[in-house]
């Protein structure tokens, strides 16, 4: 049935796969052609090595069903929101922990006392906004003794004494009186 | 990934879970993992997670399963219905003699031949020396063509009779 030795056989069998992938060297190779030349069925076997390594390779990939993602999305969602809740807390319970409690108090002390000198305190007076504010009143006046002196009519004093002359002399008297 | 676990397994909806656990399991160890590293590491706990599976479920592959394989994965470029028959009983037989395979030599043959990833990838994956696993690849290619010229050799007894 065969015309090669047993050894032969063997040593053919066992290096099929090594021919196929060119992994046999330059001396085995001419040996592996020559006795495969004399024996049918290891070529054959040689051929059907070669089908089940190219059938292999034409195999596709499986495409990943789409609930895998969303599975995955899901956890990191959840995940990064437990995270973040648990961050929150640790934040709270580090503020809350024995060694930080005194210059936790110190810190709103001196919060409350910072606060407490604030609240009723006048704003303080701008100068430009002032300098503005009596240039307007200048120009008020002006422009009412302009309107008396064309018109022929007066402005009483007593409609502009107590809006305006009254509260100006009590907050900018004049040279004179000081 | 899940192409790898569908393989190894041979079930779509467990190779969907053991893939969502992988996914799940690396946004966990985020912090720990070396980037560079990261195709190995998923493709070791997959493979570690599909033998936990095969062992928890013992998963019994079907027929349908089989004819599955064989028609989806087979290329198109295989063209006329004599030769696509004879391709489609062929991958059928094929796949039959993958499952028999044990492991690591399933895991070597569907990284290697189906996948295309590198030996030095593997190795890897799976911690074994890199001769070991070209070893390990041969033995295992040779078992498949000893299977498969097993069956040949029923179906034509069978054809016979």
């Amino acid at each position: 049935m065969t015309l090669l030795e047993n050894q032969d056989h063997e040593w053919l069998n066992s290096r099929i796969e090594a021919y196929l992938d060119g992994d046999l060297s330059e001396s085995d190779r001419v040996r592996f052609e020559l006795l495969m030349e004399a024996e049918k069925t290891i070529w054959e076997d040689v051929n059907l090595a070669n089908q089940i390594v190219a059938t292999l390779r034409n195999v596709r990939d499986e495409a990943c069903p789409d609930y895998v993602l969303a599975g995955v999305m899901s956890h990191v969602r959840s995940d990064l929101r437990r995270s973040a809740w648990a961050q929150v807390q640790s934040f709270f319970l580090r503020l809350n922990a024995a060694h930080l409690k005194p210059a936790f108090a110190v810190v709103v002390l001196f919060l409350m006392v910072f606060t407490s000198t604030q609240i009723g305190k006048p704003a303080k007076e701008s100068p430009m906004a002032v300098a503005q504010a009596l240039d307007d009143v200048k120009w008020t006046l002006a422009f009412l003794s302009e309107a008396g002196r064309t018109t022929g009519s007066t402005v009483k004093s007593d409609v502009i004494e107590d809006q305006v002359v009254g509260p100006m002399s009590r907050n900018f008297p004049s040279k004179s009186e000081n | 990934m899940f192409s790898f676990c569908a393989h190894l397994l041979g079930d779509k909806e467990l190779a969907a879970d053991v893939t969502q656990d992988v996914f799940i399991k690396l946004w966990e160890h985020k912090i720990r993992l070396d980037p560079d590293r990261l195709i190995g590491w998923l493709l070791t706990v997959a493979r570690n997670s599909c033998i936990d599976s095969m062992r928890r479920k013992k998963v019994r592959r079907s027929v349908k399963e089989t004819d599955d394989f064989s028609l989806d994965s087979l290329s198109s470029d295989e063209i006329g219905p004599d030769r696509l028959a004879s391709n489609e009983i062929f991958s059928v037989r094929l796949k039959r003699a993958l499952d028999t395979l044990g492991e690591p030599f399933k895991s070597i043959v569907v990284l290697r031949e189906i996948q295309d990833y590198k030996y030095e990838e593997i190795s890897e994956v799976l911690n074994l020396p890199l001769n070991t696993v070209k070893v390990y690849l041969h033995r295992a290619r040779k078992a498949l063509r000893e299977a498969l010229k097993n069956e040949l050799m029923e179906a034509t007894d069978h054809d016979f009779a």
